[in-house]
């Protein structure tokens, strides 16, 4: 109940607020209750005392105090059982006749004795609990003075009021305790069915955004609100998945329609080679036209492949890998041209636990990256490759002792076909590093560029 | 070798056909996908070569109709989707290899040959051995006239892969595949560096080099320097 407090659910926390609401409609409701069963008892006690003690004064104006008290003495002795309370007192409040074993002694009585002389008024009192008879019960009596000596008391047993307090102060508190027992176990039940239909549209959203586009979440036929926002995100994928499978034929297409001329390009060159007679000079031009066809085809391939990486649809290859093994192997990949080169190329990495990703997209981004460090750096510098543990996930980083890239520049360089004029003189396409943008952006990862005092440091971290 | 090519563009088939009938072999060509089921199934090749997209049947269904059939010819993928989970399905599908468009016929062919090298022997063999150069596969010891040659762990592989291909064209390609495992282009010349690295142990010192550069196609291992 509380980690789900702690969780921020928030059908928990709405569930609970209506338990609140009911907690406080149902307390209104018993003090209504209350009220208005004491005053029915009320009224219907005093209506039917009325008329008994209406008969007594009438006795007492017509036949004087002594039939008046033997009476009540009468009515007393015959009647020990009846609900009637008749008692005639003196000026301090002393019993005198009537149901004198059940007056309570003077200085109980409430409100004081003078008080009640004054005028005729309803009040109520308990029967001594040592009483022999009716021990412990509420009387509602009223009070008319006969004379300034002398005064009746008429009422009766009120066990009724006593019965419906206690009946209310038990079951009230109890059924609110219930209630919020059962409102709170409630509030917990609904938010885990609400939590578990949710936890499927999570799941799938999770499985989308790892890139498998088919993923759809399942529907129960019982037509909720649960099951039309799971058609609606259904059909929302249905379109999205169409739309990347447009832009994934639109590049397939222009691949097929512009890679076969070039295959026969290149066909035709070495069908020249093979027609024109032994000759180096001309050997050594179709082998540069070759070469050239091969640039213009590699620079053609890198802008595809960006395309349908920014696309994502490389996504639903994503395997395990094991970050460690790829560097080391790009390490080991490189290493004999930084040593004809002669520059020192250093490894470092730390076991990883293994990432999920497209590996040879991963080798492919760090080759890119290395051969670059490696291209711009002169001899006897120095090319450090590795992995290491980022914020939030594993970094794998390259830095070099080349002449590195100006901060102003540090945004452009990822711009296709951007290339700096100091850079001018080496070959290279001006796609390596939008290439590995995309990578990195496949893969949520992100590319810091730093200074390595002197030369570039570029770190490739990808969140976990 | 018999080698069958379903191919629709008639300009690339022809092209492949004849440089397959110049390099030696007996090729016939299938121009849609209904024909090159039919005789995929009806006769016997020692290579089967399919473009990916055809009319009538595609080639992915062709690759899987021929396995289904209990058919183990090697058949190499042609095609144009030149990215890696396109080369995953179609290795998936049951194809052995797979070449992105456009290719030199040379990279098609030393891939042909090796395909059908490894079909009837096996990348089983214990010990490797050539002109005096002696590879013990599992003992990872590589001797030279009885001399041991110290390699690291990927130039035993590099050669390794030249010699259970000995003899035939292997492209750097197919050493990106093989050896290292990417499949992507580089754009260095790593290979070449890695190659001369490999022929300094390999060769140096010795009269007859046995690790020969083929222009415009790739590396060979062969005791002959023809």
């Amino acid at each position: 109940m509380l980690s789900a407090l702690r969780t921020r659910s928030t059908t928990f926390r709405l569930s609970l607020a209506f338990v609140a609401a009911l907690a406080v409609g149902f307390l209104v409701l018993g003090v209504f209750v209350y009220v208005l069963a004491t005053s029915y008892l009320y009224r219907n006690l005093t209506s039917t005392i009325q008329p008994v003690g209406h008969e007594l004064i009438s006795l007492w104006q017509s036949d004087g105090l002594e039939a008046l008290s033997s009476a009540l003495d009468t009515r007393a002795a015959g009647t020990p059982s009846s609900e009637s309370v008749l008692v005639l007192v003196d000026d301090t409040c002393r019993p005198l006749a009537g149901s004198v074993n059940l007056w309570p002694a003077a200085d109980m009585l409430d409100p004081p004795c003078n008080m009640l002389f004054d005028d005729a008024q309803w009040f109520f009192f308990e029967v001594d609990p040592r009483a022999q008879v009716f021990p412990d019960t509420l009387v509602l009596m009223r009070f008319v003075a006969l004379s300034d000596e002398y005064a009746l008391a008429y009422g009766r047993l009120a066990n009724e009021l006593d019965v419906i307090d206690d009946i209310l102060q038990i079951s009230v508190p109890v059924g609110f305790v219930l209630m919020l027992v059962i409102g709170v176990a409630g509030s917990s039940v609904i938010s885990k069915i609400v939590e578990r239909r949710l936890e499927r549209l999570n799941r799938t959203s999770r499985r989308i955004r790892r890139g498998d586009l088919s993923s759809r979440v399942p529907v129960e036929k019982e037509n909720d609100e649960f099951d039309r926002l799971a058609l609606n995100l259904n059909e929302m994928m249905d379109q999205i998945e169409s739309l990347m499978a447009g832009v994934t034929n639109v590049s397939n297409a222009i691949a097929h329609d512009l890679r076969t001329p070039l295959t026969r390009l290149h066909n035709n060159l070495e069908e020249l080679r093979a027609l024109l007679p032994k000759d180096d000079r001309l050997d050594s031009c179709i082998d540069e036209t070759v070469e050239e066809a091969g640039k213009m085809l590699g620079t053609f391939n890198a802008l595809l492949r960006i395309a349908q990486l920014e696309a994502g649809a490389r996504r639903r290859e994503f395997e395990e890998v094991d970050l460690a093994h790829v560097t080391t192997d790009v390490a080991e990949f490189y290493w004999p041209l930084a040593v004809e080169k002669g520059v020192t190329l250093k490894c470092l990495t730390i076991g990883l636990e293994a990432y999920f990703g497209d590996n040879d997209l991963l080798s492919q981004a760090m080759s890119n990256l290395v051969d670059n460090a490696i291209k711009y750096t002169p001899p006897g510098g120095t090319v450090t490759i590795g992995l290491e543990n980022g914020e939030h996930g594993p970094r794998f980083f390259v830095s070099d002792t080349g002449p590195g890239i100006p901060e102003s520049e540090r945004e452009n360089v990822f711009k296709r076909f951007y290339r700096l004029d100091a850079h001018r003189e080496f070959e290279g396409s001006g796609l390596g590093l939008s290439l590995v943008a995309a990578i990195v952006k496949l893969h949520g990862g992100n590319i810091t560029m730093q200074s390595n005092r002197p030369g570039l440091r570029i770190s490739l971290e990808f969140p976990v | 070798m018999r080698i069958l090519l379903i191919e629709d563009d008639v300009r690339v088939a022809n092209y492949i056909v004849k440089g397959l009938r110049e390099s030696g072999h007996l090729a016939d060509h299938a121009a849609d996908g209904n024909d090159g089921l039919l005789a995929a199934l009806g006769e016997t090749f020692d290579v089967i070569v399919v473009d990916r997209m055809l009319p009538g049947i595609d080639g992915l269904t062709i690759v899987k109709s021929v396995r289904a059939s209990n058919d183990r010819v090697p058949i190499l993928l042609l095609s144009a989707l030149g990215e890696v989970d396109e080369r995953v399905k179609g290795l998936r599908a049951g194809s052995d290899d797979y070449l992105t468009k456009p290719f030199a016929f040379s990279e098609l062919l030393a891939r042909i040959e090796a395909l059908a090298r490894r079909a009837t022997e096996p990348d089983e063999k214990p010990t490797l051995e050539i002109a005096g150069l002696k590879m013990d596969v599992s003992g990872r010891v590589v001797t030279r006239n009885g001399n041991v040659i110290e390699l690291m762990p990927r130039e035993f592989r590099l050669l390794e892969y030249l010699l259970r291909n000995a003899g035939q064209v292997v492209t750097r390609t197919m050493l990106l595949e093989g050896v290292w495992d990417y499949h992507f282009d580089p754009r260095t010349n790593v290979i070449d560096v890695h190659i001369s690295r490999l022929r300094k142990k390999v060769d140096k010192g010795y009269d007859q080099p046995l690790i020969h550069t083929i222009r415009g196609a790739g590396y060979v291992i062969r005791a002959e320097n023809t």
